[in-house]
């Protein structure tokens, strides 16, 4: 494949995306199926030029990349099940894409093959508010389906930062979070069934809009299995109740400490705010010469906290995070004093990432998480990691979870930064695993975060999620290379830390 | 033990004193291919069909130990074979709560829950097992230990085990330990009643419930003569159509707001008044409805899912079929039916020729959570699963290859 070698000469260190062995004969095999993929979709569906491939070659996750051999846009169920009979009996391997905002190389095409592409899925096929269920195709973008719902009284609460781009049938394939998930829940607690098709082109439904099924939870086994057990061609998602009214409060704190400690006792005291996000004194500056809202730009640490609810509530809640954050020594807690006010705020906090190229040219982020309690030693470590590395990290995240994103500022140009940034990253993340916590809370392992799932499992249990992925997907045509450290997937050690839009 | 009709296969039973003893304790069973049927609390012996083959009976109950609270964090690491009650009695202490009402909690064990996925009137404002189970381990049917997830409340790496062995019964894994995200204890309950005329009325008002303002945690509609005598201990008036509990919980300000309110909008929409549950009666209410689908008297106890806007029709469609008492959780589109009696028809006809399809015009199921009529066929059990069930078996057979983990008992 001397295209590969190509695109990733401008790449200062070595790396191996695709499996030598048999990519390139695969590269050939796939490009003989665009006969039969043009026969059934048309011609202005398929895509296999290379210049058309380049799009599909990385999702958010840029630093290792390679183009799938052929990209097809399926519009229907039944055109997915063919396009995957086509690769089943010819032994292509195959994938499927969202919008491919994932962050952790989920939608990868390791090793080229057939790349179904689902964005051309878009309809929303029912809205049941009686029901309290929707059902949609999966290129269904996330908030479409919210806009879809205004005025009904109901919304699909799962809202990632890129809501306005990511895919539902992607946030399926990641059991995507997102600030709001602290009370509503993430993905899968809002998926009521799938229609999937399996790697033999099958089409199966698994749930359904009824609430309990018989036999095993096969849709909720489905749900973040990051595109590895089957393609998701219909989802079923229950619908929320929007809340009477919100209450949204900014803590303002001298020390991060005493911030970290607010959202313990916030926790701990048996509040369930809807939302609860930290910002650090740096992301504090990015995001005020961003948006100009008036952050206090001496605080080491600005708490975001949002409670909702009914309205009888709402005061009392308030106060009592209120009182919390100042017994623990927060200097100012203000109100936002109107929607308008509140809808800035959240603004600010979901396009926090895009203020980060005033700090620097280029950043990673991790998507660490560690029990709620865990959160003041966790930070101290991480601040005691950028110090002895030599590298600034700010900090903005999910703090009612405990979900860290840790963001990494340094020049890619500059190759020892780039090597101490890779080194703090892992230190982050194995930081993270020895107070009890997991390497992922909300992007995924994808191809990124492979090498940790021997650190955060044992033999016993990966060669169990080993044998679920078999059941499902006996030859590895779908997905290969994901999730799990098995047979081909070693070579895929990360050697680039990345810039990246994230949650 | 309590006596079933599903289990008499069991010749003896084995107690291991700790997780690495069962897991030989299954190794060696594999080896042999001796049926093992895994056993909590006992409480649910009468779930599934009965097993195919004689075999030993794996009492957890000695994995019930506490192996991490941080309370502060709001999860809980325990063992299987906790009690419920006891579980909830120690979670109580710190203002916490996992809100499963489950039948016979002094008894059933965690795990027992979870293989049976049970759940109650709170699932409405709180979910179910899968909405809780944050972290698991298991013994597969090679004695081989395995986990999935872990102890922080978001976690995406790797396969969700967790969703995959709630509700498996035991098939694919004995389970062993459980971390659980817990809720707070709210800090007000109140409860309210009303009676309709008519089924027309009464789902004029669930529909209405859709919109209310009000965010109750638990909407059940009961009816039939099991409910009589708590009818008249708390002083209800009689209603041929039974009666509608709502259930708020929150703060004292919430709860007594949500009160007045539901009243206005239910006389707003049905033209008729509610009651109010005095606090002294709210316990009694509730153990009730968390019992009824356990009762001792009942032979067969049917479970439906439907859709929440199909409940009343299901329900009297039902009842021209069988004389039953109802519990449903009516928003949530479940219903329970307990039979006093097998119909003259056979119940096995009931579920197979009546139940099963009218709950299937929208994807809807009937099985059978208590069976002591004698006639058990796979299809009234468990419904017809005819998509998913050959991937179940693919499943089944990498988990437990010697289909030794309560062989015929589940779907497969």
């Amino acid at each position: 494949m001397p295209r590969l070698t190509t695109e990733l000469s401008d790449i200062p260190m070595p790396m191996k995306t695709s499996p030598p062995d048999t990519a390139a004969s695969r590269t050939s095999d796939a490009n003989k199926l665009v006969g039969a993929f043009v026969d059934l979709l048309g011609s202005k569906r398929v895509l296999s030029a290379h210049s058309d491939l380049l799009v599909y070659e990385c999702d958010g996750y840029v630093i290792e990349k390679n183009s799938p051999d052929v990209a097809v846009f399926p519009e229907t169920t039944e055109e997915v099940a063919a396009v995957v009979r086509i690769c089943h009996d010819a032994r292509i391997p195959f994938l499927p894409r969202g919008a491919g905002t994932s962050l952790a190389g989920g939608c990868l095409p390791v090793g080229g093959g057939v790349m179904i592409v689902l964005t051309r899925m878009k309809e929303i096929v029912k809205i049941d508010v009686r029901n309290r269920y929707a059902i949609v195709q999966p290129g269904v973008v996330n908030v479409h389906l919210t806009q879809k719902l205004k005025g009904t009284g109901y919304h699909y609460a799962p809202d990632p930062s890129s809501q306005g781009a990511c895919t539902i049938g992607g946030n399926v394939a990641t059991n995507s979070g997102g600030p709001h998930t602290l009370k509503y829940g993430v993905t899968v607690n809002h998926v009521l069934g799938v229609e999937i098709v399996l790697v033999d082109g099958t089409i199966v439904q698994l749930g359904g809009p009824t609430e309990d099924r018989s036999g095993l939870d096969l849709a909720g086994t489905i749900v973040g299995s990051e595109g590895t057990l089957g393609i998701v061609t219909k989802v079923w998602v229950k619908l929320t109740r929007d809340p009477q009214g919100y209450r949204t409060m900014l803590g303002v704190f001298d020390s991060l400490q005493d911030a970290t400690n607010a959202i313990s006792a916030v926790i701990a005291a048996g509040i369930v705010p809807a939302a609860l996000e930290m910002m650090d004194q740096g992301i504090v500056h990015a995001l005020e010469e961003a948006f100009a809202f008036g952050f206090p730009l001496d605080a080491q640490a600005v708490l975001l906290i949002e409670v909702d609810g009914l309205e009888a509530g709402l005061d009392e809640q308030r106060d009592r995070i209120t009182e919390l954050c100042r017994e623990q020594g927060a200097r100012e807690v203000r109100f936002a004093a109107n929607q308008a006010e509140r809808q800035k705020l959240w603004k600010c906090r979901k396009q926090a990432f895009g203020a980060i190229g005033r700090l620097s040219p280029s950043y990673c982020t991790q998507d660490g998480v560690v029990p709620r309690t865990k959160l003041p030693e966790i930070l101290q470590t991480i601040t005691d990691i950028s110090q002895r590395h030599n590298v600034a990290i700010v900090n903005v995240f999910h703090a009612g979870d405990g979900n860290l994103h840790p963001i990494l500022l340094f020049d890619e140009r500059n190759p020892d930064e780039v090597k101490r940034v890779l080194e703090a990253s892992e230190e982050i993340l194995d930081a993270c695993l020895a107070v009890g916590g997991s390497v992922t809370g909300e992007h995924g392992i994808g191809v990124e975060k492979i090498s940790f799932m021997t650190k955060m499992f044992a033999p016993g249990d990966l060669d169990a999620m080993s044998r679920l992925r078999t059941a499902f997907n006996p030859d590895n045509l779908l997905s290969p290379h994901k999730m799990l450290p098995t047979a081909g997937a070693c070579g895929l050690e990360q050697t680039h830390p990345h810039r990246r839009a994230a949650l | 033990m309590p006596t079933t009709t599903t289990l008499p296969v069991i010749e003896s039973t084995e107690s291991p004193a700790d997780v690495a003893a069962a897991a030989e304790f299954i190794r060696s069973s594999a080896a042999e291919k001796t049926a093992l049927y895994p056993l909590g609390g006992g409480t649910s012996l009468d779930f599934g069909l009965p097993g195919k083959r004689l075999g030993v009976g794996l009492d957890l109950g000695q994995l019930n130990q506490i192996v991490d609270y941080p309370a502060a964090d709001m999860t809980i690491t325990v063992q299987a074979g906790i009690r419920m009650a006891e579980l909830n009695e120690l979670l109580a202490e710190h203002g916490q709560q996992l809100p499963l009402d489950v039948p016979h909690a002094a008894d059933a064990t965690l795990g027992g829950v979870l293989a049976t996925d049970f759940s109650g009137p709170r699932r409405l404002g709180y979910g179910t097992a899968r909405d809780y189970v944050i972290g698991i381990r298991a013994i597969d049917g090679n004695g081989q230990p395995f986990a999935g997830g872990g102890r922080v409340v978001k976690n995406v790496a790797g396969y969700d085990f967790c969703k995959l062995l709630i509700g498996s019964l035991g098939t694919l894994g004995v389970i062993t330990e459980v971390t659980l995200k817990l809720k707070p204890l709210a800090s007000d309950t109140a409860m309210v009643i009303v009676t309709p005329h008519d089924q027309s009325q009464l789902e004029t008002i669930l529909s209405g419930l859709v919109t209310s303002q009000t965010q109750p945690v638990a909407a059940d509609w009961i009816c039939g003569a099991e409910w009589q005598t708590l009818a008249s201990d708390c002083g209800w008036s009689d209603s041929a159509i039974g009666w509608l509990l709502l259930l708020f919980e929150g703060t004292a300000a919430e709860t007594s707001w949500s009160v007045d309110q539901i009243e206005r909008e239910v006389r707003d929409l049905a033209g008729i008044k509610i009651d109010r549950v005095t606090t002294g009666d709210h316990s009694r209410i509730l153990e009730q409805l968390s019992e009824f689908p356990a009762r001792e008297s009942a032979p067969i106890v049917i479970k439906a899912t439907v859709l929440p806007s199909r409940v009343t029709e299901f329900v009297a469609l039902a009842q021209r079929h069988a004389t039953s008492s109802m519990q449903c959780h009516a928003a949530n589109g479940i219903v329970r039916m307990v039979l006093p009696a097998a119909p003259s028809s056979g119940t096995a006809n009931l579920i197979t020729q009546h139940l099963q399809p009218a709950a299937a015009v929208d994807s809807g199921e009937v099985i059978m959570l208590r069976n002591r009529d004698g006639e058990m066929t796979p299809r009234a059990i468990w419904g017809s699963l005819s998509g998913p069930m050959e991937l179940m078996q693919r499943i089944k057979r990498q988990f437990d290859p010697h289909d030794i983990l309560n062989p015929g008992r589940f779907v497969y």
